[in-house]
């Protein structure tokens, strides 16, 4: 095979809904046992929210979230508990999996924001303490976890974030980690994301010309095996940490030789959408337009298989997005969650909080669907790509003025085919139970599709002091 | 009582608002300058350090080196005096990331272009977990990331090697006519200053082979600019350009930075990018390991010219939160003389201030705590009630009343800053003064606390006092480091405004606190801001940030001696911010690092 041949030859996937993308052959630069798993792929997309639910756990709060009645769920009995944030979701009521009193392991080990979040999609005990309260992940978070072990080439998971990044936040993103303090940032401009995932930037512009496709090939080719030439060079210094290592093998894994493109992929009146808030990405008047187009370029990415997991934040971790509710931008959600005009404890009550709370937790809830929606357009024999992964969105933090880490709300969708129960609301809460997000995460690795090397469901997700195991009545 | 697990101390800052207060405070003015920023320079353009855009190239690559002294030799330091105290080296990353702020200027200086080109804006924010926004010893490229540096590196090797004035500012002068031989020129030239030292035979092997690729099938100028083109796309995605490598000569306990390594460390503390070429020239004639004082007159040196100005703002930027300046939000109606063009003039204000104490004055944290003087325009003279008359966009220096006003702690940003609405932050202005001015290492709050509910008719003071004060769970920590600061502060509302009365009754400013193990007390914020500067916890506070900035790594147990040395220099007014920065840059720290 020539040396052309080698980086010309490409194999083309193709996935569910008809989405075509060139992917490039790296086999001799791809590690032994990172490729991608040749059977059918399951997907997963977690959804992170913040500053609590109005709902009614330890003697506080009316409960506004959950439907009245624990056990089968149906789309008639989902939409007539229409005062509950949960109705938005009745149109999957069959496809559901509500868990109610979910707690964390481990107490907040700074502000309960950063404590809690940090746990909600790692199940670990904090990490590294930046000092006012804030604190990084002690562990991997699960969309890691599943991307190493499922991702074709190593893949990052896709991370997307809605909302503004103040830079007094200090750490805004806190939804995936690729380890302990090591915080992967989700893109929160639905522009750039859309131009990233469709191989639109200014060097890839030759898409659509062959000739100058291919010269554009042969010349990052010929600069990518330059760089990895030094990548390995710097690698083969011994004075280097394991830790520098493993950076610059993630530098090396990154390099393709030519951007993922997806082909004949969408609508092309789609892109004046990316487009159209470009720049008012964080304005409060997007908030949910941004989540649609966000939710929308995940279920893209999936379907064209360039990733099978991605995360979604909603806000930073004291999430300050002023929502619109009843035609209205409302005060900051922080300031909502807490009742009162302030981020600590005295300050002028806010009227009607809890009622806006809970409209705020409808967003949310609004988000999974359009997920939802976006996937359900997607179909073969096994059904929708609904049926075919777990799509899951958590709070952080159980209520909103008192901030509690117990009563955590893990919401999701998708059975993973057949993997999981479905249609149904658990409430450990009223049971008197508490299981660990420790085992709910792990529950969801299972249904994402990691196996152990003997083919069993992976079972070891979270810290080693942590309950392990899947909840195994959530299994089919 | 409500039952809670843990009500949010530390959250964002508070930035919403509500009522209206007036008051007096300060006279007088003296001189007159401009706007303190320059002309079309804007807030948000002061994060990042940098220096002038270079001029011509001097040829870092070609400078002749003068004699060469003697170093000490690896994993040994230069002598210090008898009797200095030395700064223990500590582990530091092999590795660091550029930050998307050195990515921008170090790409400025390496290509000679005349500003930085602003590709980053488009880079995945990253999240760097330190104040200073420098530390990248833990960011990695990872595939998004890889991308934008690839479609960056793209374009700015287009740009530089079809502009055939930025090809030559790039290229050396004198090139050979033989196209190997110039190809491998251009690349050993290149290197040395993308890789901020001499490349080694191999590099150079490929880098040479890259720049063949580009150039073939072309000839004369155009074999050049080809040969560049493909060169600089390879360079700028090379990880020896990306990251900044600080290996070391092993000795027997320490691996001593070479004069390339210590030319690069101290490029950029003291400027956010790669040396320039009078910094290379010094670390090709080996003066930076030489002595100390090789390295101390570099460092003099830079700090002299613009980039030396920039550093000190770059800090006092970070440390103060002025970025936040700009995010100062409050409604108008609830808050009377509220316009959001106060952000800006806030943030003038306080810049203005760091550069006439901190560079013009060379005091350092005594002068910021302590001057009496301030910069206005007419939006900020009406928050100080001062009289006369003044203009929206000439910035004049006052004098102020130091019985009412004293430093940046009574400024009307920082006052602003942390407020809600109109009402004074107590607690967030305390927890400034204990975390960024004193360094109080403050433990999280507890997982569950009781919050009573307050009567509203109470003071401000008074409703913090109930919640967390005395008698409640927050005693140990907020009554004792965050509250009382707050309350010496009360005495001015959310847009700096002297307010005498709150709920009708006298403000009440007074406390004590503990400083240097001692409890002080104090009537009003003047008399904090003097115990302030007069104490050496403050000073060791204010040293341990310069050493996190300029090392790039965070403080650690073993530096304590050492701050607490140049805390009582600086306390005595014996250490200015320059003295300081030198003394940090020369110290074993910055030297080595242990095997």
């Amino acid at each position: 095979m020539s040396q052309q041949d080698s980086f010309v030859r490409r194999r083309f996937l193709k996935g569910l809904g008809g989405i075509s993308i060139g992917l490039p052959l790296l086999d001799a630069f791809v590690p032994r046992g990172a490729r991608a798993s040749t059977a059918k792929p399951l997907y997963s997309v977690f959804i992170l929210g913040h500053n609590g639910i109005a709902q009614n756990v330890y003697g506080a709060g009316r409960e506004m979230f959950w439907p009245r009645t624990p056990g089968r769920l149906t789309k008639a009995g989902l939409a007539a508990d229409k005062d509950r944030a949960t109705s938005e979701l009745a149109d999957y009521a069959d496809k559901l999996l509500l868990l109610r009193g979910i707690r964390y392991t481990f107490p907040s080990a700074a502000d309960p924001h950063s404590g809690s979040s940090n746990q909600t999609f790692t199940a670990s005990r904090s990490g590294r303490n930046l000092g006012g309260g804030r604190t990084m992940s002690g562990a991997e978070s699960l969309d890691n976890r599943i991307a190493r072990e499922l991702n074709p080439e190593k893949r990052e998971p896709l991370v997307l974030f809605v909302g503004a990044k103040p830079s007094y936040e200090q750490l805004t993103d806190n939804l995936s980690y690729r380890g302990r303090d090591q915080v992967r940032v989700g893109e929160n401009n639905p522009w750039l994301a859309f131009q990233r995932l469709m191989g639109m930037n200014p060097g890839g512009g030759a898409a659509g010309n062959q000739e100058a496709m291919k010269a554009l090939e042969e010349r990052r080719k010929s600069v990518n095996d330059f760089v990895r030439g030094e990548v390995k060079a710097l690698s083969a210094r011994k004075e280097l940490s394991q830790e520098d290592r493993k950076r610059l093998d993630q530098h090396f894994t990154s390099i393709r030789d030519l951007e993922v493109r997806i082909q004949n992929t969408m609508d092309p009146g789609r892109e004046a959408a990316f487009r159209a808030v470009n720049g008012k990405h964080t304005s409060a008047e997007n908030v949910e337009t941004v989540i649609g187009l966000m939710t929308e370029i995940i279920a893209l990415a999936l379907a064209s298989g360039v990733t099978r997991t991605a995360g979604l934040q909603l806000g930073s971790p004291t999430d300050i997005i002023r929502y619109t509710v009843d035609g209205k931008v409302q005060e900051n959600f922080h300031y909502i969650s807490h009742r009162i005009m302030s981020h600590g404890g005295s300050g002028a009550a806010i009227p009607d909080a809890e009622r806006i709370h809970h409209m705020i937790d409808r967003i949310q809830l609004r988000a999974l669907k359009s997920l939802l929606d976006h996937l359900d357009k997607r179909k073969d024999a096994d059904g929708s790509m609904v049926d075919q992964g777990i799509y899951a969105y958590a709070n952080a933090l159980g209520d909103g003025p008192r901030h509690i880490l117990r009563g955590i709300p893990y919401v999701s969708a998708g059975g993973a085919r057949g993997y999981l129960k479905t249609g149904q609301f658990i409430d450990y809460y009223a049971q008197k139970k508490e299981p660990h997000n420790s085992q709910v995460l792990t529950t969801y690795l299972g249904a994402a599709g990691v196996r152990q090397a003997n083919g069993a469901p992976a079972d070891d997700f979270g810290a080693r002091d942590t309950p392990r195991g899947p909840l195994t009545e959530l299994l089919a | 009582v409500k039952r809670i697990r843990s009500q949010s101390i530390v959250d964002v800052l508070a930035l919403a608002g509500a009522l209206a207060c007036a008051g007096a405070g300060c006279t007088g003015q003296v001189g007159e300058m401009d706007d303190p920023l320059p002309s079309g320079e804007t807030p948000s353009d002061r994060p990042s350090q940098g220096r002038p855009a270079p001029g011509a190239p001097t040829g870092g690559g070609s400078t002749t080196p003068g004699t060469t002294p003697a170093g000490p030799g690896p994993g040994a330091l230069p002598p210090v005096s008898a009797g200095t105290p030395t700064l223990p080296p500590v582990a530091t990353p092999v590795l660091s990331r550029l930050t998307h702020d050195q990515w921008e200027n170090t790409v400025r200086d390496l290509l000679r272009l005349p500003k930085a080109p602003g590709l980053s804006q488009s880079f995945p924010a990253e999240s760097n977990p330190s104040r200073f926004d420098n530390q990248g010893g833990t960011l990695a490229v990872d595939g998004v990331l890889w991308t934008e540096y690839q479609r960056a590196a793209e374009q700015l090797a287009r740009q530089v090697s079809r502009d055939p004035a930025a090809l030559m500012r790039l290229v050396p002068a004198q090139l050979p006519d033989d196209l190997k031989a110039r190809g491998r020129a251009i690349a050993e030239a290149l290197l040395l200053r993308a890789y901020r030292r001499p490349p080694d035979a191999d590099e150079l092997t490929r880098a040479v082979a890259l720049f063949d690729r580009g150039s073939a099938g072309k000839t004369g100028a155009e074999a050049t600019a080809g040969g560049v083109e493909l060169l600089l796309e390879g360079v700028l995605q090379a990880p020896q350009f990306l990251y900044r490598t600080e290996i070391g000569r092993a000795g027997k306990e320490l691996a001593t930075f070479d004069d390339y390594e210590l030319a690069s460390r101290l490029s950029y503390a003291l400027s956010g990018s790669m040396p320039d070429d009078e910094l290379f020239a010094a670390a090709r004639a080996k003066t930076l390991t030489a002595s100390r004082q090789g390295l101390a007159d570099q460092a003099r040196r830079l700090l002299g010219g613009p980039g030396g100005q920039a550093t000190i703002e770059t800090f006092h930027h970070h440390l103060l939160n002025l970025g936040s300046f700009q995010r100062i939000e409050k409604d108008a109606k609830a808050v009377p003389g509220y316009v959001p063009a106060l952000r800006d003039d806030m943030y003038k204000e306080a810049l203005a201030l760091v550069r006439d104490v901190a560079i013009e004055r060379g005091q350092g944290l005594s002068g910021l705590l302590t001057a009496s003087h301030t910069f206005v325009n007419a939006r900020l003279a009406r928050l100080y009630d001062l009289p006369g008359s003044f203009t929206d966009d000439k910035f004049v220096r006052v004098d102020l009343d130091p019985s009412r006003r004293l430093g940046l702690l009574t400024s009307t940003g920082f006052l602003s800053l942390y407020a809600h609405g109109l009402e004074p932050d107590i607690i967030h202005r305390g927890l400034f003064v204990a975390e960024n001015l004193l360094c109080k290492p403050l433990p999280p709050p507890p997982d569950d606390i009781q919050v009573p509910k307050v009567d509203p008719t109470l003071t401000n003071r008074q409703r913090i006092e109930a919640i967390s004060g005395k008698g409640t769970c927050g005693e140990a920590c907020h009554s004792t480091f965050i509250n009382p600061p707050g309350y010496a502060l009360e005495g001015y509302d959310g847009l700096g405004r002297v307010r005498p009365t709150d709920q009708g009754k006298p403000v009440d400013t007074a406390g004590s606190y503990r400083l240097d193990g001692e409890v002080r007390t104090f009537s009003n914020a003047v008399e904090l801001a003097r115990l302030l500067a007069a104490s050496q916890e403050a000073h060791q506070c204010y040293a341990g940030h310069w050493l996190e900035f300029l090392h790039a790594r965070p403080r650690q147990e073993s530096d304590a001696k050492f701050l607490a040395d140049l805390a009582t220099r600086s306390q005595a007014g014996r250490l200015s911010p320059l003295d300081l920065i030198v003394t940090l840059v020369t110290s074993d720290a910055f030297l080595a690092r242990p095997l």
